[in-house]
């Protein structure tokens, strides 16, 4: 296939003329009452077309991909799923993750006693979802990590853990669809 | 376009005894010449009809830490005519880091010189005006040397000051001192930005004026400099592909695209076709959302509001699109190396059609509202104009060119990924005043929505990835079970991809023109050097030449359709 | 010497060498498992096979001896193909631990796979099922199953340490490693089994599930717990301490070390540390700043010489204290012009392998740098009696060793009666309870310089953790105390200091770091040990 260049077209010069300002107006006015009716029917017929959406009383339904702050996958028994093997961690591009591992009597014998996520640093990248051998860490839908203090956007483990179930239709169905490549 | 060989026999020819080496890598030609020589190789290479290298794209250091010529100096050209390319290198000793300056050949290599002697300390004579251009005149030290520790931090004013009764100092414009205006009163400065409504972009703009004419003008950019490069050189290759979302954060994939395949390029590697079919349609969806933010943004500032939320929300339309591709509105990081990080989702092409019909009714009413309405094109008609051989001096690339009429599109002049498949136009202007800039970009959005569309009925089933466990991690599904791709898995995320050395460049068409990566590789996993050679950094430097003498209003519809992006200027 | 050629290039051999070392030590890297270089060759792991022109099979370079005219290729498709094979096989019961193993990211199993294996999994069966978690000995754990039963810990604890704790039981592909019925691994030197296991099978229980091996920084250094000098590597991370492992020196401790010194890295992150000066105006010790600290041990010094004689004072030195720091309490000691100095030594129980009787990393150092009673000078002992006396007033005690040393009765009355005590120690103990004035001092893994191992090698140590709050080295304090005593501007730079050390004292004559370097600089037969 061949590509082509082509002259962009200029509008016609402009003639200090009182009527091509008066037709650009009416144009002008034409484009947006056509806006105003379009959404005024819309608001009438209640499929409304306006793309404001009032947050925080309206949300928008994010795609399943969506890739909010990074959360624990919490098994069925309550615990995570984490053992702490540190790849998030060391694949982490600003480091904002600290794992301290311990040894429990469970049968995978280790899992993190602490494990925390700088959310103000965090850049919701994913590339600790990427590096986890473990489907442990992914993210999850929710962005909003506000805190009345530095101290607040420091997640720790149970502020992390995160229900499979709550995820499964969500992150885990998008990351999953590419699991046998 | 001659090939590297002859390029590389030419130079030969002329210069018996300055040609340290010449080598061609990964297709890349590049030579190493005597310090002593560059301006002469320089000159030659521009002037000489065969290779005719009239596009400086960029300057910049490799810090060899340890060897006795320890800097290298390398200078990255191209040429509009033959579109070919080559990188003059040379080595410097670091007792005495002074290398000619090029600027007497390629007035664009102003800034870029600035930026290197700022970022390394290598010197060049014979620049007009030598000052440092991202960090403050405090600062110690020159932060991408390799014994600059990362970690190391200096107060944001001057040393000595820490209460902070730090003055900043009004810089001298060069070349001018006291100039009497037409009336005989003082010029007056003016500080536009470094937080300025009508600059969408954190830059400050010291002008002169004479009454409302600008006499002189002084871009200092670098507010929002941080250490890109520096931080993709202490990370993994993988790491910094976050970090090139945020060099052009308008179109975050089409930085991406670049980067990728230039560590791709390193290993020599090819992506399967379904993933260059996805990457293209990504970094085009990319593209019409800048355009619509650049085409919104000067809409609103010359105060025309409506087109603006218009424009706005027919980009919302692409952010939706690519938050279903990757999970992210802006800062996408899609593309992988070896492949991308997802596949298309299911009802994808769909959801482009019905979203690309309403876009393209919104960019017309845009356009509607615009295009004859007699304030906008007496701001925007015959402002701002430069000559294309002029703007080519100052390495300008992208639509800006395109708007002088310059047929220089990298999609079409080198083609990479599927563009050669594809049917689409390149639009030029006539002109090259704001007006052709501004409809370059709407034509522009028309093309890309053009290639989208096609990409959708091309696009082969296969794999997304490419079959290389060195470069790509296997599938999650796989590191769950099996032990080799476990230990794999683990391999790549330690350590990182490791290329052989080498070193590489690669040049793609971005939404504002050539954004480049030119990569180092010293054989581990992270970058020796990786340097991108941004659009908006070489695309921002005319902005002086091109209002001066013009009204201060002027000001405003030049700076937007320059599109200076902060993040991809500053790094 | 026979002269062979690998890959095509020229080598020439020592005679009767093997052709596996041979490879190495000229940078042909041939992945193998179960050959060490400080072990017997054992043969077991298949992994080191190259193609020998002339030979019909592959053959394994650890156990071929090297011939004249050998040509050896390590590249070649069938070498890949053999290694290719053993790393799956090796693999195939291998279980899924990368996550939660303590070795990932230094095991030689994943490295080889990595750069050698097939890197796709073709076994679907389940994997074979061992004890996990086995608790061997005080200081060490094995998991079964991660064993790839190269023998090398079997082969240390038979030829190295002699006590035969390990041993592989059961044949073919039952054979599993284990402990001998009722012998745990107790030895001495039973963490080096840690280190020498290619995979996680055996691992330290001091490191276990502690953190993640690529986060560690590494810094050479020299173990600081006995006179020996075991070369080490002090692996630290966000200014901790997370182990210690052996650095080889053939000359020294060969590739190990003891597992009393490996763990003696506890005290350098302690909380309970001592950080600011103290100085006791009341019945209370307060914290002061260094200058007024220091001010007021120059003062009473220089008051006690002036007004009592340079007798009235003793200094007892530290030995766990550099080459450099040492030189310089000997300037302040001269200058102060008392002989009462001496150095409080902890001797212990010593083996034949590694450990040392003096327990102190720089005895040697310090008797070198003459912080020993002189003519007319008092010892310990002699200096206690004479405080009891009260004919001593001030008395300097730098550590807390006197405490082990002394008679306890005869310190705590010469403590009683003693004018003023200066404490310079990194704890509180019994000592700084008395003390009119406490300096805090620096541990060796927060210092550069150099220490002096009982054969008289010097070696270095490096700063591996950044002390805090820019608290000064124990140097650092001695010069500032000599500029108080109104001598000069002195600085404490070790570099400058073991300068000052080569045209001071004869037996250090020409040394530097350059000369002591990463191996250490053994000073000449003639200058003998002084004890």
């Amino acid at each position: 296939m061949a590509t082509q260049t082509v002259a962009v077209r200029r509008p016609l010069a402009m003639r200090a003329g009182f009527i091509r300002s008066a037709f650009a107006i009416l144009k002008g006015l034409w484009i947006t009452n056509r806006h105003f009716w379009r959404n005024l029917w819309g608001f009438i017929i209640r499929k409304p077309t306006v793309f404001t959406v009032q947050f925080p009383e309206e949300r928008l339904v994010q795609p399943n991909a969506f890739r909010g702050m990074p959360v624990l996958v919490q098994m069925d028994n309550g615990k995570e799923r984490c053992v702490a093997c540190g790849l998030c961690e060391w694949a982490c591009p600003t480091d904002c993750i600290t794992i301290y591992p311990a040894e429990t009597a469970d049968e995978i014998e280790r899992y993190p006693r602490v494990f925390d996520i700088d959310m103000s640093r965090c850049m919701f990248c994913g590339l600790c979802e990427e590096a986890c051998p473990e489907e442990a860490i992914v993210m999850s839908q929710n962005v909003e990590i506000c805190a009345y203090s530095r101290r607040g956007t420091l997640w720790h483990k149970d502020d992390l853990l995160v229900p499979v179930d709550k995820l499964l239709d969500t992150r885990l169905f998008h990351v999953r669809r590419g699991y046998d490549r | 376009m001659a090939d590297n060989a002859t390029i590389l026999a030419t130079l030969q020819s002329r210069f018996t005894s300055g040609i340290e080496r010449s080598d061609i890598y990964r297709d890349d030609a590049s030579v190493t010449i005597a310090p002593e020589q560059l301006l002469d190789v320089a000159r030659f290479a521009r002037q000489e009809a065969s290779l005719s290298f009239d596009l400086l794209l960029d300057v910049t250091a490799v810090d060899y830490l340890g060897q006795q010529a320890r800097f290298e100096v390398v200078h990255h050209l191209y040429s509009t005519k033959h579109h070919h390319r080559l990188r003059l290198k040379t080595r410097v000793l670091e007792k005495e880091p002074i290398v000619d300056s090029v600027v007497p050949v390629w007035v664009g290599a102003n800034w870029l010189e600035r930026e290197t002697f700022d970022m390394y300390g290598v010197r060049f004579r014979g620049h007009p005006d030598l000052r440092r251009i991202y960090m403050y005149e405090e600062f110690q030290g020159h932060p991408l040397r390799k014994d600059y520790p990362k970690e190391r931090r200096q107060p944001l004013i001057g040393p000595g000051s820490p209460q902070g009764n730090y003055q900043p100092a009004i810089p001298e414009i060069p070349g001018l001192t006291h100039v009497e205006g037409l009336l005989g009163a003082e010029l007056m400065r003016v500080q536009l930005g470094p937080s300025h409504p009508a600059t969408h972009g954190t830059v400050r703009i010291l002008l002169d004026l004479d009454g409302e004419t600008i006499v002189n003008a002084d871009v200092q950019v670098g507010y929002l400099h941080r250490g890109f490069e520096k931080e993709c050189e202490s990370g993994f290759y993988y790491q910094a592909i976050p970090y090139t979302d945020r060099l052009n954060y308008s179109s975050a994939i089409l930085c991406n695209v670049g980067y990728c395949m230039a560590v791709e390029k390193l290993f020599g590697a090819e992506v399967p076709p379904r993933c260059q079919f996805i990457r293209v349609i990504g970094g085009e969806i990319a593209r019409i959302a800048d355009h619509l933010l650049c085409v919104g943004a000067t809409a609103l500032e010359l105060n025309a509001f409506t087109p603006f939320l218009y424009a706005l929300q027919a980009r919302e339309l692409i952010w939706d699109l690519v938050n279903a591709m990757c999970g992210a509105r802006v800062t996408s990081n899609f593309v992988r190396i070896g492949g991308v990080s997802a596949d298309l989702p299911a009802g994808f092409a769909d959801q482009c059609r019905a979203a690309f019909k309403r876009l393209l009714e919104l960019v017309e009413d845009t356009e509607g509202l615009l295009l004859e309405n007699p304030i906008f094109r007496a701001r925007m008609e015959g402002v701002g104009v430069m000559s294309a051989e002029r703007l080519i001096e100052y390495g300008v690339t992208g639509p800006l060119l395109r708007a002088a009429g310059v047929d220089l599109d990298l999609r079409r002049a080198q083609p990479y990924l599927v563009y050669d498949q594809l049917d689409f136009d390149v639009p030029l202007g006539t002109q090259g005043d704001n007006m052709d800039r501004f409809l370059v970009r709407l034509a522009e959005m028309r093309q890309s929505v053009r290639i989208v569309e096609q990409c959708l009925k091309m696009i082969p089933d296969g794999p997304i990835d490419i079959d290389d466990p060195a470069l790509r991690f296997p599938g999650k599904g796989r590191v769950y079970g099996r032990m080799e791709e476990l230990i794999n898995q683990f391999k790549l995320v330690t350590e990182g991809q490791k290329p052989p050395p080498g070193e590489v460049y690669v040049g793609t068409e971005s939404a504002n023109g050539e954004i480049g990566y030119f990569l180092v590789s010293d054989g581990t996993g992270k970058p020796y050097k990786c340097r991108a050679r941004t659009p908006s950094f070489s695309n921002t430097q005319p902005l002086a030449e091109l209002v001066r003498g013009r009204l201060l209003a002027d000001m405003v519809p030049t700076f937007d359709m320059i599109n200076m992006i902060g993040g991809e200027c500053d790094r | 010497m026979p002269k062979i050629t690998i890959d095509g290039r020229e080598i020439e051999a020592p005679a009767n060498a093997m052709l596996l070392p041979v490879a190495l030590e000229n940078g042909v890297h041939v992945p193998h498992y179960c050959w060490h270089a400080k072990l017997s060759v054992d043969g077991s792991c298949r992994m080191c096979q190259v193609e020998i022109e002339g030979s019909p099979k592959l053959v394994i370079a650890c156990n071929t001896p090297v011939r004249e005219g050998m040509v050896v290729r390590t590249q070649t498709p069938a070498v890949q193909n053999a290694r290719r094979g053993v790393m799956e096989l090796l693999l195939v019961n291998h279980p899924l631990d990368c996550p939660i193993c303590d070795k990932a990211g230094e095991c030689l199993l994943q490295d080889y796979s990595y750069a050698f294996g097939s890197r796709q999994t073709r076994t679907k069966e389940p994997r074979r099922k061992l004890q996990k978690r086995k608790e061997i000995g005080p200081r060490m754990i094995l998991d079964q199953e991660r064993c790839i039963l190269c023998r090398r810990c079997v082969r240390f604890c038979r030829e190295i340490t002699h006590t035969n704790e390990l041993g592989v039981f059961n044949m073919g592909d039952r054979s599993m490693l284990d402990v001998m019925e009722g012998q745990p691994l107790a030895n001495d030197y039973s963490i080096n089994t840690a280190d020498i296991c290619p995979v996680g099978a055996l691992e330290s229980k001091d490191f276990h599930h502690k953190l993640r091996v690529w986060f560690l920084k590494k810094t050479p250094s020299v173990c600081p717990s006995c006179s020996n000098g075991c070369n080490i590597t002090v692996h630290h991370y966000r200014d901790r301490i997370w182990r210690m492992m052996p650095r080889r020196n053939d000359a020294v401790n060969e590739s190990w070390m003891c597992d009393h010194g490996r763990l003696n890295y506890q005290q350098v992150g302690d909380e309970t540390r001592l950080r600011q000066p103290q100085l006791r105006r009341t019945a209370k010790l307060q914290t002061v700043a260094w200058d007024e600290a220091l001010g007021y041990v120059a003062r009473t010094l220089r008051d006690t010489v002036r007004t009592h004689g340079a007798e009235s004072v003793g200094v007892i030195a530290s030995p766990h204290l550099t080459n450099e720091e040492l030189f310089r309490l000997g300037q302040v000691v001269s200058l102060l012009g008392t002989k009462n100095v001496d150095t409080a030594l902890v001797v212990g129980q010593g083996d034949n392998l590694l450990i040392k009787p003096e327990k102190a990393a720089n005895a040697r150092g310090a008797r070198d740098m003459g912080l020993r009673p002189t003519a007319g000078g008092l010892n310990v002992a002699a200096m206690l009696e004479a405080a009891a006396a009260g004919k001593l007033r001030v008395l300097y005690i730098l550590g807390s060793d006197v405490w082990k040393v002394a008679d306890p009765q005869a310190l705590c009355g010469a403590l009683e009666k003693v004018g003023c005590l200066i404490v310079q120690d990194v704890f509180d103990s019994p000592l700084t309870e008395r003390a009119q004035v406490v300096l805090p001092s620096l541990t060796w893994a927060e210092k550069t310089g150099t220490f002096t191992n009982v054969k008289g090698r010097v070696q270095q140590i490096h700063r591996a953790v950044a002390p805090r709050d820019e608290q000064p080295s124990d140097g650092e304090i001695f010069s500032r105390l000599l500029n108080q005593l109104g001598e000069g501007q002195w600085h404490f730079e070790a570099t400058a200091v073991l300068e000052e050390i080569a045209s001071a004292v004869p037996a250090y004559a020409g040394i530097s770091f350059a000369r002591v370097g990463a191996q250490g600089f053994a000073l000449p037969e003639s200058a003998g040990d002084a004890a």
